[in-house]
């Protein structure tokens, strides 16, 4: 190898290496280097060829392919194979290595190769490092290879994702004569599509999956004055800490606390970094710093010998946790601390609260997270005044302190108030037994519930944690205490957002105050009458809590006191992460604007959150400062945390998107789902600051931009009138989900919604995360009468569902069995014509008139019917994260007028009073692109 | 008054377990903790293996027992008897409930369920005068109990960190040793 930069293919550069004497080649393209000569694909059938290891030559492949593990792993044994037929590959492959680029100070040569091999062709997975397995030898891919070995190898191009980038193409379709079709909401967003090279692994994880985070755009506009021609918002939808169901991989941890971090940006290391200056410095894909790359990097610690690089898990996946080291501790990870305060009021006995609510905690203490055994806990009763249980450890004897003095909240004892929930079992046990009773005859009305959360707050304040409120009435003493300030007049009218606007400062001042301490509040919300659910919302909207609202429970209905048991018990299930902070990066130019969801904003962009619950959605929108050159950009969310096992841990979610310059591509790589879920968050955002007149507008105004801007720029049509309606083919069905929103309880015109409702339905439009929320905003409607047999049944991908049908009452049928559901809420509309046979299955009654409406519990019945309609209802309570169990009600077609009028409103492309069918609002969208001059 | 515990690795002072103290206690002994730090990187094998060093307001008292120094700040009227006993009593339940561990371990605060035990034993050491009031005599009990602990090196923090001092029990001996020349 005279003078080997002759010989290098396009784009190949040879640099003489001083240290080791030898050639290194390196990639202008990707900065990626190596030792051995690159070759250009037409060479590597020549038998004569130095070397066996594949170089990311320019193969001209135009689709990029993935190949499993297995299947790479069978062109290890394919690579053998070639050994023992061509003398001069194996030659090759034995000759030894003098240096090691990556992994200084390995010793197995052959490692080394495979090691540089598999960082080229396959990554990892996050898999242990495969070894040519015997049996891969006799799979597919090793026949291949010995019938023809150039194609063999240039299938391996292929795999590297070298072949030119192909683009996202722009389908326009017309809106007036192509009804949405719900089976298109479960379509994947549009593809990223990203240079080649800029990951630096194949590895189908690189990319942050669209459940942790999907941006509005998949395809960045470079310039403001761009994004701006589209109207189409650019926001990042997150839910960084996302339920795990069956199948769904685990977040690879990374146990070593070797965390390389950008020394300017601050950056974690991620799959678009490079590499440079022969694998012993890194260059920041935010702000293109130089960096070192950590002595430890590619030292595995567990067995003390020299690590390879290419496995390490933060460079094969865009979601990583890491173990922090002390640098990350402001004091020592905490344990968990849950205070219960229960309302013992004679409204909260008598709805069968206090039971249902302390029966369930008995029931889950095994579940609360206590693998460290230092999780603790307290129970405050609270009704006009404060109830203290001091449960010493070691007793199964608690006894009650009352603190009547509610101006002045004080602890009644300094120890024993909060206990260690392992070493006071039996206590709490007995307690939580008997507390029910002990207050059975309290007829005391009233709620101090302002001096039990300030009770509460002391009992934790120096540790943090969760404070849990179950609450029937009014708070109507002390600090916080609130007026009933409903007013039927006023709803409807530009008044009544005034009503979804905090009545007193208290919360909002205490909320900060619980931000400061790591305290987070969830609120359990029970009353019949009303209860100013807008107000205490307040308290867990900014301690990144939930609210959850049971409106008239009563525990007597079974149905009541199961989905309260069950989401109650979810929650207190749920591995919570404590003490977070979060914040997002973003490549050079690009900054977060503003910020919406569940937390507190602490010092311009970080977002502080004492304790966050699984499956909270936040919304980030991001500002374009500058003209960005960079063929792609880099969005990294990461989440400083404490388990709730006693374990400090960052979690990183990094994202890149290419950049684009070209309208269409933006058009095309929009994601409709990101921007309904981020419409959601400003509607309700804007209806509180503004009207809720204003937020419906807001949004209509914004769909009617879209739709100019693409008229504008995408159609022959420009600015004149047309008879067409012109979006693109992946934003079709923006419009159903606008509407859909302006229908939402929380958004809806009408004088008929409780404010309480309301402003449940805006927290939950608020922090729902995009799978449960689209659904909230556009119902799923089946048709069961007459699904195809197969559907009920178990099959590949657990029970098989009906088609999703459009929202429209059209379908529905006199003589048919349908069932509505927005995820909160099941409807079971039966026609008025359904034969006694369907009901007898069904219901296990005789005919349709003996069915009563309501709230029910489907019974199980001996029938294949009975078995299907069953199977479907679990599916949907189930399928989607969360901890929500829906309530099942069956509605008659003539049955009362309320309930079947809450189940039609689900029916979003219908016309209900004065809110359009999807025709007029089509045809609104219409006249307004059309008309007004762009 | 014991007002807070470490335990650190005396090899490398990772920290292997820790009190959970409030805010106030928090910040009160911000320098302190710092203070604690300092200390536990100037520990080296021959270091003597009871210390109390004086610092304002506090004194630190350390014990090294089986490769983990375990450390508390206490007021300085706290007694040095007292304190020496705590910390004996946390070694031996910590090494038989973590002992074999140690070494191996490599993320900060591995063993920080500890802290109930601490927590716990803290209680029984609670400051001398409230609990005689209480008439409970925990104190008293404890005092029976005691061991020899008269023979501690006491340094003061200045000097340690100011002058630079050195732990160490054999430099220590020999000034010693000097001093009654």
């Amino acid at each position: 190898m005279a003078s080997p930069s002759q010989q290098l293919p396009p784009g190949w550069a040879a640099e003489w290496d001083q240290t080791n004497q030898r050639y290194l080649f390196i990639e202008t393209a990707t900065g990626r280097s190596q030792w051995e000569v690159p070759m250009a694909p037409a060479d590597m059938g020549n038998p004569a060829s130095p070397s066996v290891s594949p170089p990311p030559a320019n193969a001209p492949h135009s689709k990029r392919r993935q190949y499993a593990a297995g299947q790479t792993q069978a062109y290890y044994g394919a690579t053998d194979g070639l050994a023992a037929a061509g003398p001069a590959y194996g030659a090759a492959a034995q000759q030894p290595q003098p240096a090691q680029l990556f992994t200084p100070g390995l010793a197995a040569e052959n490692q080394f190769q495979q090691q540089q091999m598999q960082a080229q062709q396959a990554g990892y997975y996050g898999g242990p490092a495969p070894q040519a397995e015997p049996e891969y030898i006799n799979a597919p891919g090793f026949g291949q290879a010995q019938a023809g070995p150039v194609n063999a190898l240039a299938d391996q191009f292929g795999q590297m994702n070298v072949g030119g980038p192909k683009r996202l193409t722009l389908y326009t379709t017309n809106l007036l004569t192509s009804p949405p079709d719900p089976r298109e909401l479960h379509r994947p967003p549009p593809d990223i599509i990203l240079p080649q090279g800029a990951s630096l692994s194949p590895s189908p994880t690189a990319n942050a999956d669209p459940s942790y985070q999907r941006c509005t755009l998949n395809a960045v506009p470079v310039s403001n004055s761009l994004l701006n021609k589209t109207k189409i918002p650019l926001a990042l939808i997150l839910t960084p800490y996302r339920t795990l169901k069956e199948g769904d991989d685990p977040v690879p941890l990374v146990t070593d606390t070797v965390i390389a971090r950008c020394r300017r940006c601050r950056t974690y290391i991620n799959p678009y970094v490079q590499f440079i200056d022969g694998g012993n410095r890194w260059r920041c894909c935010m702000c293109n710093m130089s960096n070192e790359v950590p002595q430890l990097f590619d030292w595995d610690q567990v067995r003390n010998q020299p690590g390879d690089r290419w496995s390490r898990a933060e460079l094969n996946h865009s979601v990583v946790e890491f173990v922090a080291p002390t640098e990350y501790m402001v004091r020592p990870p905490q344990p968990a601390v849950y205070v219960f305060l229960i309302d013992v009021s004679h409204t909260a006995i008598q709805s069968g609260m206090v039971a249902t609510a302390t029966r369930t905690i008995l029931e889950n203490l095994d579940r609360i997270p206590n693998e460290d055994s230092r999780t603790k806990v307290a129970i405050v009763a609270f009704d006009v005044s404060l109830y203290f249980f001091s449960m010493p450890s070691g007793t199964t004897e608690s006894s009650m302190l009352v603190v009547s003095d509610i101006d002045d909240v004080f602890l009644p004892k300094p120890t024993d108030l909060l206990v260690n929930l392992a070493e006071a079992r039996a206590s709490l046990e007995a307690l939580l037994g008997r507390l029910g009773d002990m207050f059975q005859e309290n007829h005391t009305i009233g709620s101090a519930l302002g001096p039990a959360l300030q009770a509460g707050f002391k009992l934790m304040a120096p540790i943090g944690g969760k404070v849990i409120v179950l609450s029937s009435s009014l708070p109507s003493l002390g600090a916080g205490a609130l007026k009933n300030r409903e007013d039927p007049k006023i709803l409807g009218t530009s008044k009544e957002s005034g009503l979804l606007q905090a009545a007193s400062p208290f919360y909002k001042t205490f909320a900060i105050e619980c931000s400061r301490a790591q305290v987070s509040v969830d609120m359990f919300l029970f009353s019949a009458s009303y209860q100013d659910v807008a107000t205490l919302a307040c308290l867990p909207h900014y301690t990144s809590g939930q609210t959850y609202f049971y409106p008239a429970f009563n525990a007597s209905r079974t149905e009541d006191a199961i989905k309260f048991a069950h989401e109650f018990g979810e929650v207190l299930a749920m591995p919570i992460m404590l003490e977070a902070v979060m914040r997002v990066r973003a490549s050079k130019n690009l900054r977060m604007s503003s910020f919406h969801g569940n937390f507190f904003v602490r010092s311009t962009d970080l977002l502080a959150m004492p304790a966050v619950p699984q499956d909270q959605s936040y919304a980030i929108e991001v500002q374009i400062e500058d003209t960005i050159t960079a063929p792609f950009v880099v969005f990294q969310t990461a989440v400083l945390h404490t388990t709730c096992y006693g374990e400090r841990r960052i979690r990183v979610v990094t994202q890149a998107l290419p950049t684009t310059n070209n309208l269409s591509e933006i058009f095309a790589s929009a994601d409709q789902i990101a921007i309904a879920t981020l419409l959601a968050n400003k509607a309700v955002e804007r209806s509180i600051t503004h009207k809720l007149e204003d937020a419906r507008d807001a949004l209509f105004n914004k769909m009617v931009e879209i739709l100019q801007a693409y008229k504008a720029s995408m159609t022959a049509a420009g600015a004149g009138a047309s008879a067409q309606l012109a979006i693109s083919e992946n934003l079709k069905l923006l419009p159903v989900l606008v509407l859909g929103l302006i229908k939402n309880v929380g958004v809806r015109q009408s004088a008929q919604i409780p404010p309480d409702l309301r402003a449940y339905a805006q927290a939950l439009l608020t922090s729902l995360p995009s799978q449960v929320l689209v659904p909230y905003i556009h119902p799923t409607f089946y048709s069961l009468h007459n699904m195809s047999p197969e559907c009920g049944t178990v099959g590949e991908h657990g029970v098989i569902m009906p088609p999703p049908l459009p929202l429209t009452s059209e379908r529905l049928e006199r003589h048919g069995l349908f069932l509505i559901e927005d995820g909160q809420t099941i409807f079971l509309w039966v026609g008025r014509d359904a034969v006694p046979q369907l009901v007898m299955d069904v219901f296990n009654l005789p005919n349709y008139e003996v069915l009563r409406g309501g709230k029910t519990t489907l019974p199980l019945l001996d029938n294949p019917f009975s078995q299907r309609v069953n199977a479907v209802v679990q599916k949907t309570r189930e399928m989607r994260r969360g901890v929500y169990y829906p309530h099942l009600y069956v509605v008659k077609e003539d049955g009362e007028p309320p309930l079947r009028l809450w189940a039609l409103s689900c029916l979003i492309q219908d016309r209900a009073d004065v809110l359009p069918s999807y025709q007029q609002f089509i045809s609104q969208l219409r006249d307004k692109a059309n008309g007004s001059s762009y | 008054m014991v007002r807070s515990t470490l335990i650190v690795r005396a090899s490398d002072a990772l920290p292997l377990a820790a009190s959970v103290d409030d805010e106030q206690t928090e910040q009160t002994l911000q320098e302190h903790k710092q203070q604690a730090k300092l200390v536990f990187r100037r520990i080296t094998p021959n270091a003597e293996p009871r210390c109390s060093i004086e610092s304002g307001p506090y004194t630190l008292h350390y014990l090294i027992a089986d490769g983990v120094v375990y450390l508390v700040i206490a007021d300085k009227s706290y007694p040095r008897k007292l304190a020496f006993s705590y910390l004996d009593e946390l070694s031996k339940e910590f090494l038989t409930s973590y002992g074999a561990k140690v070494e191996t371990v490599r993320k900060p605060y591995a063993f920080v369920s500890f802290d109930t035990f601490m927590g716990k034993t803290a209680r029984l050491y609670q400051d001398t005068r409230t609990a005689n009031a209480a008439g409970s005599s925990h104190v008293d009990k404890l005092n029976d109990e005691l061991q020899d602990v008269t023979r501690i090196m006491t340094k003061n923090m200045e000097e340690l960190l100011w002058r630079g001092d050195s732990l160490d029990s054999a430099f220590a001996c020999f000034r010693r040793d000097a001093l009654s020349l």
